[in-house]
C-alpha cells in the first residue's frame, strides 16, 4: 500500500480508537498502560514500514502524519465544533461540593479519582472543600477549592 | 415573529458559549415558555437574566436530546458542550461494539488464520488445505496431499495466480520445475509414506487472488482475499 495512504489510515484509526477509549484512561498512565502504549507504537510502526526501510518511506510517513496533525490543528483553531469533536470538551463533575454522579459514571470517574486529584493538586481533605471539579480535555481532573471552607 | 438568535449572540458575551446550542434548532412558535424566555433574553441585563438565558438554552437543548444528564450552572467560564458529551456517550457503546465485532471476526478468522478462513478441498486422491483470507506480507501455508499410487506428482500454478505470491519455500524440494505456457509446474518425487507437499507463500499484493491449481490430473479452483 502507498505509504501516504497507510499513514493516513493509521493516523485516523488511532485517533478514533483513542477518542473512544475515554479521557480518563489516557491521563492515568499506570505501568500496564505504559506497556500497552509501547506495544501499540511498536505494532503500528511495524505495519507502517513493514520491510521497507527506505529513507523516502520514512520521510513520506513522517510528513503524512505531521501534515495530518497540522491540518487537523488548523481546522480545530478555525472551528470550535471540530476542536470539541476531536479533542473533547471539559466536563463538570462536582458542583458546589455535590457529586454529579450520572456524569461521573458516564465519564468513568469515581469518587476516589476526584479526591485523589483534590489531595494531589490542592491538598484538600474532604469533598465539601471542593467547589468544582472538572474533567479536563486531557483527562486530568482540575479542582477549584471552596474558599469559604478551606 | 421570533427574534434572530444569531444577532443576539454577540450581546451575550460569555453566554454565547451556551447560545450556540439554540442556533440551528428553531424554537417552536406555539411554546409559551419559550416565547416568554425569548422576550426576557432580548436584552441581557444583570446576572440573573444571563443565567436564565443559559438555563433555558441548555434545557431546551436537553429536551431535544432527551438525555437524563442535568446541566449545571456555575460561575465558571467553561464551555462544556454538553450536547457533544451526550452524543459521544451514546456513540461510545456503538463504537466499542464495532471494535468487539472486529476483534471477534479476527478471532474466528475473517482476516486469516481461523475457522472461517481455513478451507479443505478434496478431489479424488488430492487434498488441498489453504486459507481463504490472507494478509499482505504474511507467510501462509498451502498444503497439498496426493494419495495416488504414483511416485511423481506435478503441481501446476497458473501464472496469473502465482504472480500474487512470492513462494518463500517448498517442502520437500521439488525434483524440478517447469514452465509451460502460462503455467509454472513443480514436479515432486514422493515416497509411498510421504505424500504431502507444503508451499510457503507470501502475498505480494492486495485484493482477490484466484486460479485453477492442477495436481496431476485434478484441477482445483483456489480463491483468496488478501487484506492490506
Amino acid at each position: 500500500m502507498n505509504p501516504v495512504i497507510k499513514g493516513l489510515v493509521v493516523y485516523l484509526f488511532i485517533l478514533v480508537i483513542f477518542r473512544f477509549m475515554g479521557k480518563k484512561n489516557l491521563s492515568e498512565t499506570t505501568t500496564f498502560d505504559l506497556v500497552l502504549l509501547l506495544i501499540v507504537s511498536e505494532t503500528t510502526s511495524n505495519a507502517l514500514t513493514g520491510n521497507d526501510y527506505s529513507l523516502i518511506t520514512c520521510f513520506l510517513l513522517v510528513a503524512t502524519m505531521t501534515g495530518t496533525d497540522y491540518i487537523l490543528g488548523w481546522l480545530k483553531t478555525r472551528n470550535n465544533r471540530i476542536d470539541k469533536i476531536i479533542d473533547g470538551a471539559p466536563l463538570i463533575l462536582v458542583d458546589e461540593g455535590k457529586l454529579l454522579l450520572p456524569r461521573m459514571s458516564k465519564a468513568n470517574v469515581d469518587f476516589g479519582d476526584i479526591m485523589e486529584a483534590a489531595r494531589m493538586t490542592q491538598g484538600l481533605e474532604t469533598l465539601d472543600q471542593i467547589k468544582y471539579a472538572v474533567l479536563e480535555k486531557d483527562g486530568s481532573i482540575s479542582i477549584i477549592p471552596d474558599r469559604s471552607v478551606v | 415573529m421570533l427574534p434572530d438568535l444569531d444577532s443576539n449572540q454577540d450581546k451575550l458575551n460569555q453566554n454565547q458559549l451556551y447560545c450556540h446550542y439554540t442556533i440551528g434548532h428553531p424554537f417552536p412558535e406555539g411554546d409559551a415558555k419559550i416565547r416568554e424566555f425569548l422576550k426576557c433574553s432580548k436584552i441581557p441585563a444583570g446576572n440573573g437574566q444571563k443565567m436564565r438565558w443559559q438555563k433555558v438554552c441548555i434545557r431546551f437543548n436537553m429536551a431535544l436530546k432527551g438525555s437524563k444528564i442535568e446541566p449545571v450552572f456555575t460561575g465558571m467560564e467553561i464551555d462544556e458542550s454538553l450536547d457533544l458529551h451526550i452524543k459521544a456517550w451514546k456513540l461510545q457503546p456503538v463504537a466499542w461494539t464495532v471494535i468487539g465485532i472486529f476483534v471477534l471476526a479476527g478471532l474466528l478468522g475473517l482476516f486469516g488464520s481461523g475457522v472461517l478462513s481455513r478451507s479443505v478441498v478434496k478431489q479424488g486422491t488430492v487434498t488441498i488445505e489453504y486459507e481463504r483470507f490472507y494478509r499482505y506480507g504474511t507467510t501462509v501455508k498451502l498444503t497439498i496431499r496426493d494419495d495416488s499410487v504414483g511416485t511423481q506428482t506435478e503441481v501446476g500454478f497458473p501464472s496469473a495466480y502465482i504472480s500474487h505470491f512470492n513462494i518463500t519455500s517448498v517442502m520437500p524440494e521439488p525434483s524440478r520445475t517447469e514452465i509451460s505456457g502460462d503455467k509454472v509446474s513443480y514436479i515432486f518425487k514422493l515416497g509411498p509414506r510421504f505424500r504431502t507437499m507444503v508451499f510457503y507463500l507470501e502475498p505480494q499484493d492486495v485484493g482477490n487472488a484466484s486460479g485453477l491449481l492442477s495436481v496431476n490430473d485434478a484441477k482445483i479452483h483456489l480463491s483468496h482475499f488478501i487484506y492490506p
